[in-house]
């Protein structure tokens, strides 16, 4: 009788304090039978990638809206390349244009989406590839 | 597989949070290999104290944590927090967001925390709490600190988890008489009414107050302390700490310690029965010929539920 | 139509026309619709709806109350509104040339927004900062940093608008030690902060303190404004960000008036005058699509407010009965696909703040959102304004949709809807208690999920996002800071730091930090604090040191 759920992680790196987008998210993955651990706002890359860790999730959510996600989301990727962890499906979101979405994804970015995207497609990219 | 769990118990041993957190969410999927893991991490373990907190939703159970967790490990001690919320009826999902409240932790060299969905349990807490709790004594911490939402089930189970159990209440919510009667007063060994900042926590400190005293026994020597605190200015918290260690002194000079340790035996060894009886004769019998049998004949008001079931005991027919 | 006989009649020919015409054409298709705030609406609206004997008392004269026709008896015939487009630059360097270009060109009205750490109060060097530093606005560590971004700036001769909340008091002061540099007395200094706190805790993220703190902090400033600076705006409620934050157009009023009961009560308990006050306080809304609905939740706005300071907080002065507000048109319905329908966008939400008799307003840029907004759309944002403001007619007369059935009908449930709301939060014992139970938060958060899911299920239509799509590259642009920029602050500070007298910050922090413990008013300890070139970072953190720090509810 083993139950699998997907445990995903949904963080809010940086000082920016639009989280509309984030807790949407984090609503359409419970919705979706999803375990979804939130942070609240204010996280370093430090605190994201421990939490992830302890946790133990498959997946790693971040979205930022104030610009800072080049920085920000890179220390998270880098921080899980060096401690091991580059089996955690990472996806962002907010408002990130096409060539930070470019190189993001060549740091380990899994999947960087646009405004508008429907939480339906999240949803399946995400149960494509933590049950696929 | 069996490499898997060998893995996982060295990492453990070693004091590895990543090893640790995967054996977590082995226990809780009850994976293959999980039962292997528990048997083997086993002699590892170190029993250490078990604190809870349960109460309503947002009374402030997190806000305590992290106060509690943050003393804790300024003085040196290694901690575990589970922090547990309940799974949506509707999509088995949850969410979990007690790390909001624990800001201070988030980093935290020395503090683990866990998030856990009460998952299948009805309202109760995950059997797998109970695994959890033996994971984290393997990794040698020094305390664990449990918090549940008190709805319905859990608020008794927390009893047979944890040593010591602190009922956080607030003024302005219900949390009136026909609530305390609801069973509240049988469980805590510590009452904390929080929010004192609000209208009604005198009136309602008063009346637990009140209750405890009339229902205290004779002879009883531990009577439940009632505590007034504004948790989010961290008033009155270092005295909830203290409440919590003299608790815990009075559980070690008698024998109520040894009690505890054998109820939680007892948990454990029936949820195990329980998960293994439902692997072997539940799980192959769902959906079995003998089972569409039995229900076309059940709708079919032939044979009672009660009928089939004995019937369908192994061994039996 | 006054008659009840001619109201029957009305009545019954109404019924008549939905059993019959209605009835029929409804078989071939019939689509139910709704607010915002997801009543149903009707098939049709009539005098029935707006009857004229409740014309005087319900509407009156615009400049009269309860203001719903406008705040001026002229309206835009005598003046247009201010049209006030805000920009954000990265360095106190790049802004001081962009203003003083402005000046140049005869516009007076500055703008500030500030980087996030200088929002929350923390110094550029902070762990915190890493990142953040310059990327929505400038960054402000000292004194010295505002000296460059108003350097030959003249503040007797400009009007200053800062976004800016949680520290609004130490900004505020930091303006006002520079003016006395300048020699230029501090009732001569015009300009608003947004220094509107409640929101920040369900609605923007960027609050520091806990509420009471912060509540006293804003009750200081009103007080220390009234004597030394009276012609400053001393707060912008704003709505503005809650409906950004998915509230609808009820919620949206319903919790900026909400704030606003808040702001005066508090100023009242801390022993000011309601007159004295309340002509300075001002709001800021947002303008979304939904034109008519849009119109009508400006118009009660109006009224609510006018009421709410008659019978609630018994006020004389018209001027505190008068609702003015700031209107923006509404960034989250923007869309990143097919871009250049929003300026199609921005065209009905401005139209809807005008006819809505908005006193100031911004556009928003086509690809502001997520681009470095082209020069060709930000003209394109300032041009629809002036096209509105001289071809369409709409300021021809004041409140031209007053008086539509339908527009009267929307402005009452609008008020009604509100005040279930306000009475609400009021049972909850206010609106601080209403956000830190979470309930503001969670009816909001449930609007917005809701709001997702109809776009999701098509039953909300988005043109070119669930609709009418075409595959297209996504935008490219995006507002870059150079990364070295956070570290030359990091140095700029350092230096400040190193040439300061050390004795005199300290002495001031202390003072200031006595003056917190005693409750006695904070602002002229701060502006000490500032002039002996105290960090935001330092000074806030003394208050945090005393108030601590707010922290968020689970969700
Ligand atoms: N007024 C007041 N608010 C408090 C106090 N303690 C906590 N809170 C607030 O109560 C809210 C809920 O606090 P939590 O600590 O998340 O409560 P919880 O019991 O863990 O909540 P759940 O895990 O959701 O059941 C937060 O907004 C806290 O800031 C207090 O003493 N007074
Ligand atoms: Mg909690």
């Amino acid at each position: 009788m083993a139950e699998n759920r997907i445990r995903v992680l949904i963080a809010k790196p940086g000082l920016d304090g639009h989280d509309r987008g984030a807790k949407v998210v984090a609503q359409a993955l419970r919705d979706a039978g999803m375990e979804v651990i939130y942070t609240g706002l204010r996280r370093t890359p430090e605190q994201i990638v421990s939490a992830a860790i302890q946790e133990d999730v498959q997946v790693i959510g971040l979205s930022s809206l104030s610009g800072a996600h080049n920085h920000l989301f890179q220390k998270v990727a880098g921080l899980l390349e060096e401690k091991g962890y580059t089996d955690i499906l990472l996806i962002g979101g907010g408002i990130i244009p096409d060539k930070d979405r470019k190189k993001l994804e060549e740091m380990g970015f899994d999947c960087i989406f646009s405004p508008g995207t429907s939480t339906s497609k999240i949803v399946e990219f995400i149960q494509d590839r933590v049950n696929g | 597989m069996v490499k898997k769990v060998a893995e996982l118990v060295q990492g453990i041993g070693e004091g590895k949070e990543g090893a640790l957190a995967r054996a977590l969410t082995l226990v809780e999927n009850r994976g293959s290999g999980y039962r292997e893991l528990l048997d083997e991490i086993f002699p590892l373990i170190t029993p250490c104290p078990i604190w809870g907190l349960t109460g309503a939703p947002g009374v402030g159970k997190s806000t305590i944590t992290n106060f509690l967790a943050g003393e804790l490990v300024e003085k040196g001690e290694k901690i575990a927090i589970i922090a547990v919320d309940p799974t949506s009826p509707f999509s088995g999902g949850a969410l979990l967001g007690d790390r909001v409240r624990m800001m201070d932790l988030a980093g935290k060299p020395g503090v683990f925390i866990r998030s856990m969905a009460s998952r299948g349990a009805l309202g109760g807490l995950s059997p797998a709490i109970m695994d959890a709790i033996a994971l984290f004594q393997a990794f040698q911490v020094d305390r664990i600190i449990v918090e549940t939402v008190g709805v319905g089930q859990s608020e008794t189970d927390i009893v047979a988890l944890a040593d010591s159990v602190t009922v956080v209440m607030m003024p302005g919510t219900g949390d009136d008489v026909q609530t305390i009667k609801a069973g509240l007063l049988e469980i805590g060994d510590i009452f904390a009414v929080n929010k004192a900042d609000l209208e009604g926590a005198e009136t309602l400190a008063g009346l637990l107050q009140s209750m405890i005293s009339s229902r205290t026994e004779e002879g009883q020597s531990h009577q439940p302390p009632v505590l007034k605190m504004i948790a989010s200015q961290g008033n009155q918290l270092e005295q909830l700490l203290q409440e919590f260690f003299h608790h815990q002194e009075y559980l070690n000079r008698g024998e109520l310690k040894e009690k505890k340790e054998r109820m939680r035996g007892e948990m454990a060894l029936k949820m195990h029965l329980q998960a293994r009886f439902q692997d072997l004769f539940l799980g192959p019998l769902l959906g079995s010929e003998e089972w569409e049998q039995a229900l076309k004949s059940i709708t079919g008001r032939e044979k009672s539920p009660a009928y089939w079931a004995e019937k369908m005991i192994p061994g039996r027919d | 139509m006054t008659d009840k006989s001619g109201q029957d009649k009305l009545r019954q020919q109404l019924e008549e026309w939905r059993k019959g015409p209605l009835a029929g054409f409804q078989k071939r298709g019939w689509k139910e619709t709704y607010t915002s705030y997801r009543e149903p609406i009707k098939d049709i609206y009539t005098p029935l709806d707006f009857p004229e004997e409740k014309y005087l008392e319900k509407s009156g004269f615009p400049g009269q109350y309860p203001y719903v026709r406008g705040v001026y008896p002229t309206m835009y015939r005598g003046r247009p509104w201010t049209m006030r487009q805000y920009a954000g630059f990265a360095s106190a360097e790049e802004s001081n040339r962009r203003y003083r270009y402005l000046l140049e060109q005869g516009q007076t009205g500055l703008s500030v927004a500030f980087d996030l750490p200088t929002q929350i109060g923390l110094d550029s060097d902070h762990d915190l900062a890493d990142g953040e530093v310059g990327k929505v606005g400038v960054p402000i560590d000292s004194l010295a940093d505002m000296e460059i971004l108003f350097a030959d700036i003249p503040l007797d001769q400009v009007s200053t608008s800062m976004t800016i909340n949680s520290p609004a008091a130490v900004l505020l002061a930091m303006y006002i030690a520079l003016a006395e540099k300048q020699g230029v007395a501090s009732d001569q200094l015009k300009g608003t902060i947004q220094n509107d706190i409640l929101k920040e805790y369900f609605a923007r993220g960027t609050y520091i303190f806990p509420p009471g703190p912060s509540l006293r902090l804003i009750t200081d400033i009103f007080a220390y404004c009234s004597r030394e600076l009276p012609r400053w705006n001393t707060i912008s409620i704003s709505g503005y960000h809650i409906r950004e934050a998915g509230a609808n157009a009820v919620q949206e009023l319903a919790f900026t008036l909400a704030d606003g009961i808040a702001y005066v009560k508090a100023a009242l308990k801390a022993g000011l005058e309601g007159d004295d006050f309340a002509p300075r306080l001002s709001f800021f809304f947002n303008a979304q699509m939904n034109l008519l609905e849009e119109v009508a939740k400006f118009r009660a706005a109006r009224r609510l407010w006018a009421r709410i300071m008659d019978e609630q907080f018994g006020a004389e002065n018209p001027k505190s009965k008068m609702l003015r507000f700031h209107t923006q048109t509404a960034g989250a319905s923007l869309t990143a696909q097919q871009a250049q329908n929003n300026i199609v966008r921005v065209t009905i939400q401005a139209l809807a703040a005008v006819l809505g008799g908005t006193q100031s307003l911004h556009t928003n840029s086509y690809d502001e959102a997520w681009a470095l907004p082209s020069e060709e759309s930000v003209r394109i944002a300032l041009r629809t304004q002036q096209i509105i403001a001289h071809e369409s007619g709409a300021t021809s007369t004041a409140d031209p949709l007053g008086g539509s059935y339908y527009l009267e009908a929307l402005t009452d449930d609008i008020e009604n809807k509100v005040e279930e709301y306000l009475e609400k939060i009021e049972e909850m014992g206010g609106m601080v208690e209403a956000i830190e139970k979470g309930y503001v938060q969670r009816e909001i958060q449930k609007s917005a999920y809701e709001m997702q899911k109809r776009i999701e299920q098509e039953e909300d239509i988005v043109v070119g996002v669930n609709k009418y799509a075409h595959e297209e590259a996504a935008p490219d642009d995006l507002l870059e800071v150079d990364p070295r920029m956070e570290k030359e602050q990091i140095k700029k500070l350092q230096e400040i730091k190193k040439n300061r007298d050390e004795q005199e910050v300290e002495q001031s922090l202390n003072k200031l930090k006595e003056t917190a413990e005693a409750d006695e008013n904070l602002m002229p300890a701060i502006v000490e604090a500032v002039k002996a070139y105290a960090t935001l970072g330092e000074i806030c953190g003394v208050l945090r040191s005393i108030y601590g720090e707010y922290q968020a509810p689970t969700f």
